[in-house]
């Protein structure tokens, strides 16, 4: 198994095609990025959950989604979204006695706001046990 | 051409590595449409096949990005792999070649397959697929 940094850029503008998609691009890059199956679960979940929540802010109803994965780590960015809604976006991920998935199964999430007033959701998932950064 | 957006867009990098991505986009696309273990793996194949022409052909002097352009309807599936690189060249026999059976995999598993290169510099694998279809 290698473990080069990847990285990729996915447009998703049909909604009902989100779930199949984006959880088989997420499971590959965490598999690639050596995430254990607990993790690699862990980001499935979150960012199918973050998928929903932001494709609800979207205006034009299309999902972009930003990858990275490293060694040890994966970072999901979705976005742009309208400004406030990245919070909004992990709120929206509660699940009743549960809480926040999103800020429950990520290890850091955080908002980069743009010049341009839009925003995006940054999810970072890293092997706890491992070598993530 | 105008053509709808796609359905599905995956940018990658154009390295062996990133092959895995667009693969398993597209296998999350035939589970969507419900069909079988048999169309799952042939269309993976074509896509493999279509994406791994892009890596090895389209940027000899390295980098470049590729996109996987989808559209799903009830009864197919059209996939293009679209580059910027050096368009449709005659095939040139080298270790990065292989062997040649890139493009006539893809003949036989896609109902309709073509490739086009555009003014702007676009060149474009573009295959169709049927549940179960292959080669017409």
């Amino acid at each position: 198994m290698t473990s080069a940094s990847t990285s990729a850029r996915l447009v998703i503008r049909r909604p009902d095609l989100t779930a199949n998609v984006l959880e088989r691009v997420v499971a590959a890059l965490a598999a690639r990025a050596d995430l254990p199956l607990d993790r690699l679960s862990d980001a499935q979940i979150a960012s199918a959950a973050a998928a929903v929540a932001a494709s609800r802010h979207m205006a034009d109803g299309a999902l972009y989604v930003e990858f990275d994965g490293e060694p040890g780590a994966v970072t999901v960015r979705i976005g742009p979204l309208p400004a406030g809604a990245a919070e909004q976006v992990v709120e929206e991920s509660a699940v009743p006695g549960v809480g926040a998935i999103v800020e429950r199964l990520v290890d850091r999430w955080s908002v980069d706001r743009r010049a341009t007033g839009d925003e995006s959701l940054s999810l970072a998932i890293v092997d706890r046990d491992g070598a993530g950064p | 051409m105008n053509e709808p957006a796609a359905h599905v867009e995956l940018t990658l990098p154009a390295d062996a590595e990133s092959v895995v991505l667009a693969r398993q986009m597209v296998r999350g696309l035939v589970d969507f449409l419900g069909w079988g273990d048999e169309s799952r793996n042939d269309i993976s194949i074509a896509v493999t096949e279509a994406c791994t022409n892009a890596v090895l052909h389209a940027y000899p002097d390295g980098g470049g990005e590729y996109t996987v352009r989808a559209w799903v309807e009830p009864d197919r599936l059209v996939v293009a792999v679209c580059d910027e690189g050096r368009g449709i060249t005659p095939r040139v026999e080298s270790p990065a070649a292989g062997l040649g059976l890139g493009l006539p995999l893809m003949l036989a598993i896609g109902d309709e397959v073509s490739f086009s290169s555009d003014s702007e510099g676009v060149t474009q694998v573009r295959i169709t697929f049927t549940e179960g279809g292959g080669g017409g």
